[in-house]
């Protein structure tokens, strides 16, 4: 009998595309157990019982999850092409109705850095130059100013680098809207770097109590499985109910979320 | 629709095609998962997350015509890591009348102990080819290596599994 090894290649081309046998492996099989039990577990697992698959409501339940879950993103996040697109056109349109043509260049007077440029030469000899830019500028307003906001809460969902989200998220500290309190839910639900989620999860848990906040940490607590994240939840959530014993004395508070949650979590 | 037509749309802003693409694999993402978790309702949400995931990385799809293999790799990485964050609990092992044997078909349940035994990505090797019906070709795409590479993981994990109960 020859040994496995030397049928190794038989056997991978019959497990690959079910080959038929030939008669030295017949041979070989016959003799050799382990070769046989792999022969047969092969054919055992060409005719697998798949069992219960979902109906077409749950996968539809599962899709309409999704595109809500999308849809409720920032749109920058939920389009990133959309952006640098947008750049492009508005240049585009510049240079067709030739705002662009006098003395002054629109780009010299900022440090710009340019990507993904694209030149057209045109009929009449001009070209469409399109390509992303970006160049930095300065805002100077309150820290209640929604632009300020905006800008950050931006920095925090966009596809920057992981320094520069930790560093949005530093600023968050000293402004807090509604606009900025989304992207630090979104962030902490979302972003792919655990530091990032942990310190959006920091800054909400530090915040006074707000039903968005409660109800992310709330979700938080039955889906997510990482302890520090839940460690900030139930900090924020445990405080929720104090302060309204003590406000609204302890007849008047809500049901605790945590005990909300306890019901919807199998231990 | 192809998917390079329903990625393009997708990117421009039009959900409904996003959805379709979600409707064309929804099966496809939930079976693969399906045989990291063995609860139905993890592999769903992992289905969801691979979706979303793939939304958000969407634009960096090198070649559309390739999606479902990139699907399957986004599938794979969301699949691991969701076992490894679910390593710590407890391993229900089957009853000994209930280990697999020749007279009894296979079932998921049973497939899920034969597949315990494999690396993971020599676990969705075997489950693209048995479960999916993959040929060695698309599993190399998936995995991104050559197709005799595919064949020797294949039978390595047959040998492998062999060695079960």
């Amino acid at each position: 009998m020859k040994d496995c090894l030397s049928i190794q290649d038989q056997l991978e081309q019959i497990i690959a595309d079910g080959t038929g046998m030939t008669a030295e492996l017949q041979e070989h099989v016959a003799q050799c157990a382990t070769c046989h039990a792999v022969l047969e577990l092969h054919h055992r697992f060409d005719t697998i019982d798949m069992g219960h698959v979902p109906d077409e409501t749950s996968f539809q339940a599962m899709r309409s999850r999704v595109l809500r879950q999308l849809n409720t993103a920032p749109p920058s996040r939920i389009h990133p092409l959309w952006l640098p697109a947008a750049l492009a056109a508005g240049i585009v349109l510049g240079f067709m109705s030739g705002r662009s043509g006098g003395e002054t260049s629109v780009l010299g007077e900022s440090l710009a850095s340019y990507a993904n440029v694209a030149v057209n030469t045109l009929a009449d000899g001009r070209v469409t130059l399109s390509y992303d830019i970006t160049h930095r500028e300065s805002l100077v307003a309150e820290p209640s100013d929604p632009r300020v906001g905006h800008i950050l809460a931006q920095s925090m969902v966009q596809p920057a680098s992981l320094y520069q989200r930790l560093e949005a998220l530093d600023a968050a500290h000293e402004v807090f809207d509604p606009e900025v309190r989304d992207a630090l839910i979104y962030a902490m639900n979302n972003d792919p770097e655990i530091s990032v989620r942990l310190k959006a999860s920091e800054i909400l848990a530090g915040q006074e109590m707000d039903q968005a906040i409660s109800e992310a940490f709330v979700a938080l607590l039955t889906s997510d499985a990482n302890t520090s994240l839940k460690l900030n939840a139930m900090t924020y959530l445990g405080r929720d109910y104090s302060e309204q014993m003590l406000d609204k004395g302890p007849d008047s508070a809500d049901l605790p979320a945590l005990y909300r949650v306890s019901q919807k979590t199998t231990y | 629709m192809l998917d390079a037509q329903l990625i393009e749309k997708t990117l421009t802003g039009d959900m409904s095609a996003f959805d379709e693409l979600m409707r064309k694999y929804q099966k496809l993402v939930y079976s693969v998962a399906l045989n990291y978790t063995r609860q139905a309702e993890d592999a769903m949400d992992i289905t969801q997350n691979v979706f979303l995931a793939a939304f958000e990385k969407l634009h960096s799809v090198q070649q559309p015509d390739q999606f479902k293999s990139w699907l399957m790799r986004v599938t794979y990485n969301s699949s691991v890591s969701f076992s490894r964050s679910q390593r710590a609990e407890p391993h229900v092992a089957l009853a000994e009348e209930q280990l697999p044997s020749e007279d009894h078909p296979l079932d998921r349940h049973m497939l899920g102990q034969y597949l315990d035994k494999l690396h993971p990505k020599h676990r969705l090797a075997v489950v693209l080819k048995y479960i999916e019906g993959y040929a060695v070709k698309e599993i190399a795409e998936v995995l991104e290596c050559h197709e005799t590479v595919v064949k020797n993981i294949l039978y390595r994990s047959m040998r492998k599994m062999a060695e079960v109960p």
